[in-house]
């Protein structure tokens, strides 16, 4: 039972993350997308901003990880 | 590097602006600038930009004009064709423009003739082929009767001919008849014949239901059939050999003007560009000024240029730029030919400030180690390595592909290093085959992996906030200094520590390790204030992202190997070995995109964070059109 809970817990973790990032790329390539219409010289700040938030699924991924092998 | 840029002010006699501003657009240096009269060393108010005078703004108007002609003629002309160049009347002139309408009126003669010549290709195929089916059937009447023919075009349909043949028999009381044949895949051309006293009836009818009646064009109507049908084979024969004609003859027009064309544009730009340069030129009653900035290294050659073509009658003088000049300074890159393809990787972010530094050396070093640490796999290095020289080889896209193909060469290079350190090859195919890690299995030893990661993100980001402290001893920005300093120190204490508490430095060295990263702390407030702590925590979070190394480069080895068990897995082997070179096609595309992105960021948001200032003007010299 306890490697249902060690499994659940990783996978809402690195889930949780996902969605978080999902949710926050969706907002930032709408707005990013419009702003490069507008303006396409700011591809660059686009591109950053839009890899920002990915950072949220990485650390859920590592903390996925950690819960997995517990830590050591 | 950023190249040092002197400012250069350009001097002579007003009558020698326009030739002047010539010989500067030839040697394509200068980026302009509106000179002060302060700096030109005059009185207020002596020195004032030159307005364009009565001709002028006409030959303006006339270059415009042209131009937008010119280039409108020019697009969409066909390549190929042999022809004597045409020359043409300059730009500006007004022989050029009637030139030019004549040219116009000539290119819509040739593609009038095209399109009308197509467009019978059209009839005549559509025609033909029901005309071809209609030859075979004769015009009958069952009764006795005038009989009048009509050519139908239908679907292929059969109720729709029953419907039709009951609605007509029905109308002629049954005298009429009704003979279909195909024509083409999906048509039935149908021969209707009726007495001549319904025929309007009849015509009703059809009309009424939609059914399309054969017309011919007027060029073949009013013929017998057997006649229109000669005719119509006739010009579908002669046809092709026309159209391929007056095609050629628009060949052979564009290459009589094209080239032509395309040097008028260019003249027109250029001589546009000169009127427009006068506005950021100053004058006094006797003499001119043009300031601009110029790479420090072309000063002499420039200076010597003007010399020997205006007798010494212009004369250049330089300087280094004034404190507080620094923002209208535009920033050149200078880097070694190995580094120099980076700058395109720069050019996704604002241009670094005059005097700050340029990052292209580090990122040209620690890009490709960042992106080899992800994909790290040997198999996929040696690919992008052969696709990058071929591409190299090939040329695709110019001195923009060559760059990237330089680029791509590094990052595969550095893929396959790190796969041999990581006894990578197509994933676990490597191990399979013999390969043996020499570093770490990335595979088995994921915390080991995650530590290099975290360890690869605390030297880079350990480099930018070095780098940052250079940068504010620089320009003397003391404190900026101090809070930079005490990151570091923190930094440094911070890994030193985590070393320490990993056994891979001695034990003793923790406490002092700790008191190094606290005396950081200290000095990070003590040099930014509360808010440096701010800045501390953010650093970490800083480090921690590097985590994304690991996860990327686990996610894509563990792709490889689940493309290695389909092969062995899926039965018959064929299919599975198709789905393994599928899915490994698939992991290295993504094996270039993510690591690209990923490394992109690190260097964007964590790396320059620390020390890059951008915001600089970009060098726009005033040249000729290359």
């Amino acid at each position: 039972m306890e490697r249902v809970y060690i499994a659940m817990a990783a996978a809402v973790s690195i889930g949780v993350g996902a969605l978080a990032t999902a949710w926050v790329q969706s907002r930032i390539g709408t707005a990013g997308a419009g702003a490069l219409s507008e303006k396409p010289e700011l591809r660059g700040t686009v591109i950053v901003m839009l890899a920002i938030p990915e950072t949220l699924v990485i650390l859920g991924f590592v903390v996925a990880v950690l819960i997995l092998t517990g830590g050591g | 590097m950023i190249a040092p840029m002197s400012k250069v002010q350009v001097l002579g006699p007003r009558r020698l602006l326009d030739a002047a501003l010539a010989f500067l657009q030839q040697q394509g240096a200068l980026d302009l600038r509106t000179p002060s009269p302060l700096a030109a060393g005059l009185p207020s108010g002596s020195l004032h930009s030159v307005p364009l005078r009565e001709g002028e703004h006409a030959v303006e108007h006339a270059l415009e004009s042209g131009l937008e002609a010119a280039s409108s003629l020019l697009a969409g002309l066909p390549a190929g064709g042999r022809a004597e160049e045409e020359p043409l009347p300059a730009p500006g002139e007004p022989e050029f423009a009637a030139r030019l309408d004549a040219l116009a009126a000539e290119r819509r003669d040739l593609e009038d003739r095209i399109a009308a010549l197509k467009e019978e290709r059209q009839v005549v195929d559509r025609y033909g082929r029901l005309l071809v089916a209609l030859a075979p059937l004769r015009p009958v009447l069952p009764k006795p009767g005038d009989p009048h023919t009509l050519g139908l075009v239908m679907r292929h349909d059969a109720r729709a001919l029953e419907l039709l043949d009951s609605e007509l028999r029905r109308l002629t009381d049954g005298n009429c008849s009704v003979q279909a044949r195909p024509a083409g895949e999906d048509q039935l051309a149908v021969l209707v014949t009726v007495p001549r006293a319904r025929a309007n009836e009849v015509a009703a009818l059809l009309f009424e239901r939609g059914v399309e009646e054969i017309r011919l064009p007027a060029r073949y109507a009013g013929q017998p059939l057997v006649d229109a049908l000669r005719l119509l084979l006739a010009r579908e024969r002669d046809l092709p050999a026309q159209i391929a004609s007056a095609e050629e003859d628009l060949g052979r027009f564009a290459a009589r003007v094209a080239p032509s064309l395309r040097r008028a544009v260019r003249q027109a730009r250029e001589r546009l560009d000169r009127l427009r340069a006068l506005a950021t030129c100053g004058e006094t009653r006797h003499a001119f000024v043009v300031t601009g900035w110029l790479p420090r290294a072309k000063v002499p050659a420039l200076e010597a240029g003007l010399s020997t073509a205006f007798e010494g009658r212009v004369t250049l003088v330089a300087h280094a730029p004034t404190p507080g000049e620094e923002g209208d300074v535009p920033v050149v890159l200078q880097n070694p030919p190995a580094f120099r393809p980076f700058e395109r990787l720069l050019a996704l972010v604002p241009p670094p400030t005059y005097g700050s530094l340029d990052p292209t050396p580090y990122l040209a070093v620690c890009f490709p180690v960042l992106f080899g640490l992800i994909l790290g796999d040997a198999g996929f290095g040696a690919l992008g390595v052969v696709l990058a020289l071929l591409w190299r080889r090939r040329g695709w896209g110019g001195a923009f592909g060559r760059d990237l193909a330089q680029i791509a060469l590094a990052c595969s290079v550095a893929a396959a290093v790190f796969g041999i350190l990581f006894g990578e090859a197509f994933g676990n195919l490597g191990a399979e085959l013999g390969m043996r890690p020499i570093l770490m299995d990335r595979r088995r030893a994921v915390l080991s992996f995650l530590a290099l990661a975290v360890g690869v993100g605390v030297l880079h980001v350990g480099l930018g906030t070095a780098l940052g402290v250079v940068q504010s001893l620089r320009h003397r920005h003391l404190r900026e200094g101090l809070e930079r300093a005490g990151r570091l120190l923190l930094l440094c204490g911070g890994a030193a520590a985590g070393a320490a508490l990993a056994g891979l430095l001695p034990r003793a060295a923790l406490a002092p390790t700790l008191g190094a990263g606290g005396l950081g702390v200290l000095l990070a407030v003590a040099g930014g204030g509360p808010l440096a702590l701010l800045d501390v925590v953010l650093s970490l979070g800083n480090v921690l992202s590097y985590a994304r190394l690991m996860a990327l480069g686990l996610a894509s080895v563990l792709l490889a190997e689940v493309a290695n068990r389909m092969a062995t897995a899926v039965h018959p082997a064929a299919v599975g070995i198709a789905l393994a070179l599928l899915l490994h096609a698939v992991n290295f595309t993504l094996g270039l995109v993510s690591p690209l992105i990923a490394s992109l960021r690190l260097h964007y948001v964590e790396f320059f964070e620390k020390f890059y200032e951008g915001g600089g003007r970009p060098y726009h010299p005033f040249a000729l059109e290359s």
